[in-house]
């Protein structure tokens, strides 16, 4: 057999496939790539990138989970884009936390409920605090908090440890609720 | 230690029951708790979902049409004849504002019945990938029925199939449409199937009375029956003719 023609036939006939396995979940992908790199643009480059990726790397879809194999793709794409353009090796690293969150505050700052009352009423804030976020957290939160996936599922696609997911979800949170107690203070 | 994998539903029935019993006993504990809902009620409400603009739909969907757009993809491969003839026609198509959107409106009406198929399979999928995908864990049918009370809208009709070699696992409650709905789970050798049971005027079944054939999402059968009176989901792994085989062992059961 031709090897070009065998090399061809595979990706044609996955276009159409892989079309159909992640238009459900185009929205989820682009809404977490724009959390993730905060430009529409860039979102939307890279979400279509991805896509060309999925083509390409059709046959490495072994049925099953189409949202989870889509999902691991559009950010292995965020990364090698943002390591490309921005020269950041690894944008989604946790090296930030050791500064961010670490306010001297006490650590009960936060949980009393009438302060969390108000986090309803205060809606704009919540997006500032959640962008503010080092990326590597708000991954995970948006993760867990928008789409819903469970442990497993993010810790598939970060390819992480379960343990992993659960300290950084904490980690996410409490420092969320930092940031949020030291506004209403300042 | 508990408290966010009980708060994310990542516990097992057992386990979470322990866990919030500790909780409605301790006030520091549900301090906690409290404030991880008012967190997540608040991202919920606050935090905006970008939706894929058009143009990227446009990209994805239609490369030909979207390359006379500002920012043309490039092509990975040369299109086989039909599709670049099929792309092309659409091109046509998409000048014409007035054809387009002709062409999308008849895209519409299959739209509720495949967003009720996602829910499903993204019911099945989810349940599968957590720790444990029943609430109520018992082979007895007298047992997973009246759990059912009071948490959904149709009492699932609870069928024994253990002779047939369908084992009852348990159910558990999941959403499809965003309602709330009785799942059935049963096991046969290694594969799970999920039975969805469904309020007669649920989202994207107009007739919940017909049968379907076999549907395939995701590489998952789907396959719709009535069975005593309801209308029923049967979705697994399990390959078509076995599945059809669950089904109609269902639908045949008085």
């Amino acid at each position: 057999m031709d090897p070009a023609s065998r090399e061809e036939a595979p990706a044609e006939g996955g276009r159409g496939r892989v079309e159909r396995l992640i238009l459900p979940h185009l929205d989820a992908a682009y809404n977490l790539v724009r959390w993730l790199a905060r430009s529409e643009q860039d979102a939307a480059d890279i979400v279509h990138e991805a896509f060309l990726r999925a083509v390409r790397y059709a046959d490495s879809f072994e049925g099953g989970n189409a949202r989870g194999w889509w999902l691991a793709i559009v950010r292995t794409t965020y990364l090698s884009w943002i390591a490309k353009t921005k020269g950041v090796r690894s944008p989604l690293s946790l090296e930030e936390v050791a500064k961010s969150g670490e306010d001297g505050l006490p650590a009960d700052s936060g949980r009393n409920p009438e302060e969390l009352a108000h986090w309803s009423q205060c809606a704009g804030m919540i997006t500032e605090l959640v962008e503010a976020l080092p990326a590597g957290f708000r991954e995970v939160i948006l993760l867990r908090e928008m789409e819903e996936l469970s442990y497993r599922e993010i810790a598939d696609l970060l390819q992480v440890p379960i343990g992993t997911v659960m300290s950084r979800l904490a980690r996410a949170r409490e420092m969320l609720r930092r940031a949020w107690a030291a506004r209403q203070r300042g | 230690m508990l408290l966010q994998p009980c708060f994310d539903g990542e516990l097992d029935e057992g386990t979470a029951a322990m866990v919030r019993a500790h909780v409605a006993g301790c006030d520091g504990c549900g301090r906690e708790m409290a404030a991880l809902q008012a967190l997540r009620d608040a991202m919920k409400r606050s935090l905006p979902r970008h939706a894929a603009p058009q143009s990227l739909r446009d990209r994805v969907q239609n490369p030909a049409a979207a390359a006379s757009g500002r920012r043309p993809p490039k092509p990975v491969r040369a299109l086989p004849r039909w599709l670049a003839m099929a792309a092309s026609l659409l091109l046509v198509a998409s000048l014409s504002v007035g054809l387009t959107w002709r062409w999308m409106d008849r895209g519409t009406p299959a739209a509720p019945y495949e967003l009720l198929l996602h829910d499903l399979v993204s019911g099945h999928l989810r349940a599968l990938a957590a720790t444990s995908n029943v609430d109520v864990v018992s082979s007895d049918r007298h047992t997973v029925r009246p759990w059912f009370a009071g948490r959904v809208e149709v009492a699932p009709p609870t069928i024994d199939l253990s002779a047939q070699g369908f084992a009852l696992l348990g159910g558990r409650v999941d959403y499809v449409g965003g309602r709330r709905v009785a799942v059935l789970v049963y096991k046969h050798a290694q594969h799970v199937i999920d039975v969805f049971v469904l309020p007669d005027d649920a989202q994207g079944v107009t007739d919940g009375a017909g049968e379907t054939g076999m549907i395939v999402r995701q590489g998952l059968n789907l396959l719709h029956r009535r069975v005593m009176g309801v209308q029923v989901w049967a979705i697994s792994d399990l390959d078509g003719q076995e599945l059809t085989a669950f089904a109609d062992g269902l639908a045949r059961a008085q």
